[in-house]
């Protein structure tokens, strides 16, 4: 596969009713993804309370980046470029910690946790100011909404609540208020599963409204027969919808679908009795029935492009490694100083489903594989993303640009428009 | 284990096998047949081998001592446990579609007492007579071509019933539990 090298060429990949399988397969746009994509844009980097307090920090790869995300000093979080600007070494090795400065270890130069160089051994320089030109290098734009940080590595972009829009903050605001509007925060600890396969197959499939019925069908038969009663959710229902929205985020909006299915789950949950007589003791009757119901949260799926999503009760965040590999983070939500009980029900319904040995989630990235080892066989170079394409409108939309049924690729068309919009924008830097 | 729930164990050794010795020879019997269960894709039978009342877990944060605080990889009591095994058995459980083949090598077996049980295990109650059992593993796995080896602690708390010795408690702390897995539905 040669790489693409014109703008053109990238919009040629991307048709409105499908994709070039050289999307996910070829390393070239790979590459180009991570400069055009993820540090061309608002990338969604972690949620506050992972790091509350001065001196948190975390790291995380963003695109290519080593990135520590670090509540400075000062309070302000910041993401600093996880490497030395001596000889480029990493200045930090730890998954998360809290610390007032980052030391490389190679020649000791040493920044503050607001990334400035505040430590050079044996200077040499005669420059005044060659300590703040050096400081680590930081993302020019890190903003947050409701606590959601973002990063962008270019300065340009719009704020982060207009690249957002108006449409998809409807929804994350019922997302992040899917507790009666208690506050939550994001547990310390997530699932995060090494797959094989593109990191778009993930992205597409978090919006997904047409798969659930076909590959998590053993998940819905064990439901089934434990519970002796319907369990499906959403999908086919008339009222639920996907919907797109400008910048290629989308959701999948379960309309008035009842979440009882989803209810009725938690009673297979491991030691389900003492769970729910702990939750009426700690909430009482009358608030026990509310609780339950938030346990599961509302159902909606909101994907914010290109590596945020929001689903159930989950933040996941998609992490490319390579072409053909990604790690994916799914981290639940539990409401710090709430009843215990109520946080316990919500880890247990979220390991029913996800994580490498949950019911669900792996199904999902079985799929994933299947489609890199089908992908380069095909003789047929496109895959489809054309279902809905003639009934998708904007009727009621909220801010929507379409709305479609829920099984429908709507979400998907728009993820590829904004792929090809900010591949292009890249390609002609 | 001391000597104290050892002797309210009379006749769980093996023939001629006396005290600690005796105890050992049992618990390893009961793992290992365990393990060659799950080898050779048994897993109905690897599931009468738990208690009524039992924990299979796979922590995330290797220091944790009781599964229901914190995320875990995996934790089943009984229910889910049956839910597990019926879901893999079910046919339309992709990730094992054609199923993985699967080498568990369990080495390094010792006896614990309370406290090793404790520290090891995590906090659960240990009844007259359990055996609880500390051991390393290697579990390779071969599915489409490609094979991976993972490497784990156990901890296994075995508990008497009218069945014989059954599995009360079994703990797997994978060497890289908090880093990004792969997908781990085969049996552990």
């Amino acid at each position: 596969m040669s790489a693409p090298t014109a703008k053109q060429e990238y919009s040629s990949l991307v048709r409105n009713d499908g994709v070039h399988r050289r999307v996910y397969r070829d390393p070239a746009v790979f590459d180009a993804e991570m400069e055009n994509i993820f540090k061309n844009t608002w990338v969604y980097l972690a949620h506050e309370s992972q790091i509350p307090t001065v001196g948190d920090y975390l790291t995380l790869p963003v695109g290519r980046e080593p990135v520590i995300l670090v509540r400075s000093e000062d309070e302000t979080i910041r993401a600093l470029v996880n490497r030395c600007r001596h000889r480029a070494a990493l200045v930090c090795e730890f998954a998360n910690g809290n610390a007032k400065s980052f030391r490389c270890q190679y020649h000791g130069w040493t920044y503050a946790n607001d990334g400035s160089l505040v430590g050079v051994p044996i200077p040499d320089r005669q420059e005044e100011n060659f300590r703040e030109r050096l400081g680590l290098v930081e993302m020019p734009r890190v903003e947050s909404y409701r606590g959601l940080i973002f990063g962008s590595f270019r300065d340009d972009v719009p704020s982060l609540v207009d690249h957002l829009g108006e449409g998809v903050i409807f929804y994350i605001d019922r997302f992040l208020d899917q507790a009666g509007g208690r506050p939550l925060t994001a547990h310390r600890h997530a699932h995060r599963v090494d797959m094989v396969g593109n990191w778009k197959f993930q992205m597409e499939n978090g919006l997904d409204g047409y798969h659930a019925g076909f590959t998590h069908r053993s998940f819905f038969n064990v439901m089934q027969e434990r519970l002796k009663k319907n369990v499906r959710y959403a999908s086919s229902l008339s009222t639920a919808s996907a919907r797109s929205y400008p910048n290629g985020h989308s959701v999948i909006d379960p309309g008035t679908t009842s979440t009882q299915p989803l209810v009725d789950r938690l009673s297979t949950l491991p030691n389900a009795t003492g769970l729910f007589d702990q939750l009426r003791e700690e909430v009482g009757d009358d608030a026990f029935d509310s609780y339950l119901e938030q346990v599961a949260g509302h159902g909606i799926n909101v994907g914010v492009f290109p590596n945020l999503q929001l689903i159930g009760i989950h933040i996941r965040r998609i992490e490319p490694v390579a072409v053909d590999r990604t790690v994916v983070s799914v981290r639940p939500l539990i409401e710090s100083g709430g009843p215990e009980a109520f946080n316990q029900m919500r880890l247990r319904y979220h390991e029913l489903f996800y994580g490498p040995a949950g019911f669900g989630q792996p199904d999902d990235f079985e799929m994933f594989e299947r489609v890199e080892r089908g992908i380069d066989d095909s003789s047929a170079e496109w895959l489809l993303f054309e279902r809905g394409l003639n009934r998708e409108d904007v009727t009621n939309g909220n801010g929507a640009e379409l709305v479609g049924a829920v099984s429908d690729e709507t979400p998907q068309r728009a993820q590829y428009a904004s792929w090809a919009h900010l591949m292009e924008i890249g390609a002609g830097k | 284990m001391s000597g104290a729930a050892l002797d309210t164990a009379p006749g769980m050794g093996a023939p001629g096998m006396d005290g600690e010795a005796g105890v050992l020879a049992s618990a390893s019997e009961l793992i290992y047949r365990e393990a060659d269960l799950i080898d050779r894709g048994h897993s109905r039978e690897w599931l009468e081998l738990f208690a009524e009342h039992c924990v299979y877990w796979l922590p995330i944060d290797p220091s944790s001592d009781d599964p229901t605080t914190g995320l875990n990889i995996l934790y089943d009591d009984h229910g889910r446990l049956a839910d597990r095994v019926s879901r893999l058995t079910s046919g339309f459980s992709f990730t094992q579609e054609p199923a993985s083949k699967v080498c568990h090598v369990i080495s390094n077996l010792r006896l614990l007492d309370a406290a090793e049980a404790a520290s090891a295990i995590g906090a659960f109650d240990l009844a007259e007579g359990d055996i609880a059992v500390g051991g390393h593993g290697v579990v390779a796995h071969s599915r489409m071509g490609v094979t991976q080896v993972l490497y784990a602690r156990f901890g296994w708390i075995l508990t008497r019933s009218v069945h014989g010795l059954r599995i009360g408690v079994k703990r797997v702390d994978l060497l890289n539990s908090a880093d990004p897995l792969p997908v781990l539905t085969f049996l552990l």
